[in-house]
């Protein structure tokens, strides 16, 4: 499929999520702000998880610090758009500190060390009850407005953020930065070698992947009206995350958008038939695309399958 | 002559061994020098030396008058010393084009900084070594001898002061051979400081203007080619009886 055809029907897609409280009721409204949410999310992952190729299990940290730091700025009294800028910075902040620490690690070693980074900040936020409310969680001042209105300007949030998560992964792509971290996803001491500061780039990437996350966090905890510990740091969406980049095509522009659509349709139908055997479905599905499909579904390339094809043939003819 | 590159008193040890000891000597500008010795005799360690690969734990490098014993590769490559591995290191999943404007993107400190220009830079250098036609070819389709020249075209790409060539001619057939010399005498016209690390005693020969000899991690002789082959310490350490009788023109025993 050539680019221009994959950006209109991108532009198409989003426009279908943009336009659900004209022709849907609430429940495909509501699934919308959801995909934007988790688009987003995952587009950030690409920036450190595809782009660098480093495993992060960060993203319910960035998350859920994003959605503590726009709840708890939102108390004290700044509006809500100013406290969910402030959680951008915060989480981006955050993470260049974390960053300069667990980027020394390289695969595995990195991948665990994200994980507990994600435990010991849920137990610090769950156990300053003086500053968090604990385990009780954090009731954030409402957005006024009927649930239609409220759904409708969530929407418009979320798909905000993932157009411009869009936007910076785009640039990202055609840059320097985007090549340098290319070449540190394939060989890292080959992109050492040849001049790229292997550090300040892997950096930049995590702070890439952190921030739109602390954002989407904060506008999540507005939409909600009510944060916990468990719901903010979640183990489930700091997995499903990484999933969902890899089953589109992790690494590239589009990859991001077209795994979390299919797996999140994928969730919502098997959810509605399959009450019971939902997750072991899923869980099934996942490890066959990942299994078949380990460069994502965007790498399915019908000119390659026919180039294979014809090479196999030639071998046929050409063998003894 | 000025010295260029200077190593002073460099010593490497990896726990109890000794890799290197007590290493010194100078590059001058658009000098082609030759290392030679035995497998294990350092040559390899002493190029990560020279680049950041791995740091000296005592003694000094200095470039143009810097201390850069410290370094770190990436700062190497910006500085001009740029080298190519023994065991070949391409980014397996870009194009040969690729590789190589990586290569100008970040090593060449002049370049504009643009992805695309960094392309056109990498094509010249891709007719220069001889694989402009593999450009669009993934880099990991390359051939033995493909994925020497795609290291070289890489490192002359960085718009290298100093060019280390680890063994970038084994493992090629002769007539290979002949074109990688010429290839390197081309890179050495540019004015481009290239030190050659070599088992093929032809190639050195021919292109060397001066030869160090490493044996147990230390510089046991440099002088011209000539010298070195009829230096005794040389023969017993690395050549050998045999082939100083076929240079003199005796006949080889056995």
């Amino acid at each position: 499929m050539p680019a221009s055809l994959r950006y209109v029907l991108f532009a198409v897609w989003v426009l279908a999520l943009a336009s659900t409280p004209l022709w849907a009721d609430n429940y495909f409204v509501r699934l919308a702000i959801i995909i934007a949410m988790y688009t987003a999310l995952v587009q950030s992952w690409n920036f450190i998880g595809g782009f660098a190729g480093y495993p992060s299990f960060a993203t319910a940290v960035f998350f859920g610090l994003g959605s503590y730091a726009g709840a708890l700025t939102q108390i004290a009294g700044l509006p809500s758009i100013l406290a969910w800028l402030f959680a951008t910075a915060f989480v981006g902040a955050f993470a260049a500190l974390f960053g300069v620490i667990i980027l020394r690690l390289r695969g595995h070693y990195f991948a665990i060390a994200s994980f507990g980074v994600v435990e010991v900040v849920r137990l610090v936020i769950s156990s300053w009850g003086s500053l968090t409310g604990g385990g009780d969680g954090l009731n954030v001042p409402l957005v006024t407005g009927g649930p239609n209105a409220v759904a409708q300007a969530f929407l418009a949030v979320m798909i905000t953020i993932m157009l411009v998560a869009f936007a910076v992964t785009v640039a990202v792509d055609r840059s320097r930065l985007g090549f340098g971290l290319r070449c540190i996803q394939q060989n890292e001491d080959a992109a050492d070698m040849v001049g790229v500061d292997t550090t300040r780039y892997k950096v930049i990437a995590f702070v890439l992947s952190a921030m739109f996350c602390g954002t989407i966090g904060a506008a999540y905890a507005s939409w909600t009206g009510y944060i916990d510990p468990s719901d903010s740091f979640s183990i489930l969406m700091t997995v499903k995350v990484p999933v969902m980049c890899l089953l589109g095509g992790p690494g590239t522009v589009l990859g991001p958008a077209v795994g979390t659509a299919v797996f999140l349709l994928l969730e919502e139908v098997l959810w509605s038939n399959f009450l019971e055997y939902n997750r072991a479905i899923l869980g099934a599905l996942i490890v066959l695309i990942i299994f078949f499909l380990p460069g994502g579904l965007l790498k399915i390339s019908l000119h390659k399958i026919v180039a294979r094809v014809i090479r196999r043939n030639n071998d046929a003819k050409g063998a003894p | 002559m000025t010295a260029f590159l200077e190593l002073n008193g460099v010593s490497k040890s990896f726990g109890g061994i000794r890799a290197l000891n007590d290493v010194s000597f100078t590059l001058a500008e658009g000098e082609i020098v030759g290392l030679i010795g035995p497998n294990g005799a350092g040559k390899t360690t002493l190029v990560n030396v020279m680049t950041g690969t791995s740091h000296a734990s005592s003694g000094k490098v200095l470039f143009g008058g810097n201390d850069v014993t410290n370094q770190r590769p990436y700062q190497a490559a910006r500085r001009g010393l740029s080298r190519t591995f023994q065991i070949v290191q391409p980014f397996p999943h870009m194009t040969v084009l690729e590789n190589v404007a990586a290569g100008a993107l970040f090593g060449d400190v002049k370049s504009k900084g643009d992805v695309k220009s960094a392309m056109e830079t990498a094509r010249e250098q891709l007719e220069f070594t001889g694989l402009a036609d593999r450009a669009d070819h993934p880099a990991s389709n390359l051939t033995i001898a493909g994925r020497k020249r795609l290291e070289l075209a890489k490192s002359l790409a960085m718009q290298p002061k100093v060019l280390m060539l680890d063994e970038v001619n084994a493992g090629l057939n002769s007539s290979e051979i002949d074109g990688a010399l010429a290839l390197i005498r081309r890179i050495a016209d540019r004015g481009i400081t290239i030190l050659l690390i070599e088992h093929l005693m032809k190639v050195v020969l021919s292109l060397a203007h001066r030869v160090l000899v490493l044996h147990h991690g230390e510089l046991i002789a440099q002088g011209t080619a000539t010298e070195m082959v009829n230096d005794p310490r040389v023969v017993e350490a690395y050549l050998g009886q045999k082939f100083l009788r076929r240079a003199q023109g005796g006949k080889p025993h056995g």
